[in-house]
């Protein structure tokens, strides 16, 4: 039982360690030479300085998981990719639990390089977020109203805006600091209502 | 076999919690450093003239764009932005598009080795969310031309203020022209103009292009000229050597100066039909700093019109930055900001930018000047330069 019981400890500390060095769980890293180049784009937004703004140009507001990418578009200009997006609660909006959606965002990923918003950087899989959403029927995707300023992240069951991700969205006039999703339901309908 | 069957158990449960643990590590998101102007963005483009081209824009997006171009150049930073059909360093396009969620995007060329650029940058404008707002449409072209010149946005508000800077995200109707922080950010990555025998000039496609001289049919106002004028009688305006310029049709400009305080006088920058400026036919539009305040002022009939931009008097030898934009046929703008602050604090806005709504036709001549308006001449003046393009980093004297 000893000898079982060291035996399986070494084999779980070589593990742990191969798996922290990416050896046999992961690819080995890539040297700075063949990692994706970073390029810079910024955008300008129309201000939403009131819930009221972001509700009235809300067609769901909603809170969910990102499920991962649907598709990328980095031909032109303008890169922007598209993610499958899983509906766990509705705050406002004819939307309904379960409901997988498609969320754009200007930016996109390839083997070759990064383009990204600084302060509306793009959604990872399993990312949870509440967004004020709004439908582009013509395209059949749902965007973020303002970018950033429509965009809350949910971590530990506590809402945020995005202002506490990333400093370059310091910018953001709503705030959001750690209250639960139901606290932050709350506002956005109470002031929905009046 | 049971012993097997723990051993193995554990050793899967070893491996998922560590390969879970990793994964997280490896994804946790690196927060940027603060950031300010532009220190992710070290380049500048390879000559001090950068060409920019209309790719795609519509036509009133050309007309505004060109206004927001006119303003970037006003601000004697050591570049001119030149039209070209030829290869842009800078691509304007326009767009319309509800699946996005920006009125704006720009960016600089994304090769940036040794301090030059390679490639070329973009400004983007969306139609969607601009509509016809010829403000938002400028503001929004000026704000992405920062971008592809290499200014990052602004983050005054980390510092309390309240973004007052072309550079702040949100763009909007009253910030159309670069401000104090944006020309003292400009400045500072391209620095500054030093000639003084260099000149735009409005070109018969509406464009401004940089001649090199001053003889051309339609100049413009000098790309760098210092006037420090000591003119101390009721109601002078001191206008400059090059005191003329005839605007086209949609033309534009942005005058600046740096005024101490004193609380004696008035101090008055704008722009005139007429040198005389009791001449009630004259036409003018102009900055004022006044005991009892700062003021847009504009002639109307035979008098003027005052539109507040702040109501508290000066205060006596702080030094004011005062912007005056002037637009053919559209509102003027008037800012006012207190000539502090450091690369990583921003000056104090002072009060809110006025508006002035009448828009008039400046196609004809155009005087520019400043004066001093006392009512005594012994009474002491305020210390001012007038500078079309102002040199933001070191004082005049």
């Amino acid at each position: 039982m000893k000898t079982v019981v060291i035996l399986v400890s070494a084999i779980g500390a070589l593990t742990t360690a191969l798996a922290f060095s990416g050896g046999f769980l992961q690819a080995p890293e890539k040297s700075l030479a063949d990692q994706p180049k970073k390029e810079s784009i910024h955008a300008s937004y129309i201000g939403y300085t009131t819930f009221d703004n972001l509700i009235g140009n809300s067609t769901a507001i909603v809170a969910g998981e990102t499920l991962g990418i649907k598709a990328v578009d980095d031909e032109g200009n303008i890169p922007t990719t598209d993610f499958d997006f899983r509906i766990d609660n509705v705050i406002q909006g004819n939307l309904k639990a379960g409901d997988i959606i498609t969320i754009r965002q200007t930016g996109a990923e390839t083997a070759e390089k990064i383009a990204e918003l600084d302060d509306n950087p793009l959604l990872r899989k399993g990312e949870t977020v509440l967004g004020f959403l709004r439908y582009a029927e013509e395209h059949g995707v749902y965007v973020f109203v303002g970018g950033p300023q429509g965009r809350f992240e949910i971590q530990n069951g506590l809402v945020n805006s995005m202002d506490k991700v990333v400093p370059e969205a310091a910018w953001v006039p709503i705030k959001a600091d750690n209250q639960t999703v139901a606290e932050f339901a709350k506002v956005v309908q109470s002031e929905a209502r009046s | 076999m049971r012993y097997h069957s723990l051993v193995l158990a554990v050793i899967l449960l070893f491996a998922t919690l560590s390969t879970g643990i990793a994964s997280l590590v490896s994804s946790a998101r690196v927060a940027d450093a603060y950031i300010l102007w532009s220190p992710n963005e070290t380049c500048v483009y390879p000559s001090s003239t950068i060409t920019w081209k209309n790719v795609s824009l519509t036509s009133q997006h050309l007309t505004d764009t060109r206004i927001a171009i006119a303003f970037w150049n006003d601000i004697g930073a050591n570049f001119f932005l030149d039209a070209t059909t030829g290869t842009g360093n800078i691509n304007y396009y326009s767009v319309d598009r509800s699946d996005v969620d920006w009125a704006g995007l720009g960016a600089p060329p994304g090769n940036c080795s040794g301090g030059v650029y390679s490639g070329s940058g973009s400004a983007t404008l969306n139609s969607y969310y601009l509509g016809s707002n010829r403000d938002l449409i400028q503001a929004t072209a000026g704000h992405e031309t920062g971008h592809a010149l290499g200014l990052e946005h602004t983050q005054s508000a980390l510092q309390g203020a309240s973004g007052r800077e072309l550079m702040w995200p949100i763009v909007g109707t009253s910030i159309i022209a670069p401000t104090l922080d944006d020309i003292r950010a400009v400045q500072t990555k391209y620095g500054t103009r030093t000639s003084t025998s260099q000149c735009n000039e409005w070109n018969t496609n509406g464009d401004v292009t940089y001649t090199g001289t001053c003889s051309g049919t339609n100049p413009a106002l000098p790309m760098t000229e210092k006037v420090t004028t000591s003119a101390s009688n009721s109601k002078a305006v001191a206008t400059t050597s090059s005191s003329t310029t005839s605007l086209p049709s949609n033309g534009a400009f942005v005058m600046t100066a740096i005024v101490k305080a004193n609380t004696v006088n008035k101090f008055i920058m704008g722009a005139f039909t007429n040198t005389d400026i009791s001449n009630t036919l004259n036409r003018f539009m102009a900055i004022e700093m006044s005991s009892d305040g700062f003021y847009l002022m504009s002639s109307s009939g035979s008098g003027y019109v005052r539109t507040q931009i702040h109501s508290s008097a000066p205060t006596v030898g702080q030094e004011y930055f005062l912007e005056l934009v002037i637009r053919d046929g559209q509102s003027s703008r008037g800012y006012v900001f207190k000539n502090n602050g450091s690369a990583t604090d921003p000056p104090d806005s002072v009060g809110s930018v006025a508006t002035n709504t009448a828009a008039m036709a400046w196609s004809t001549s155009v005087y520019y000047g400043s004066g001093v308006w006392q009512t005594s001449a012994a009474q002491p003046k305020p210390d001012y330069t007038i500078s079309k393009y102002y040199n933001l980093l070191r004082s005049y004297t």
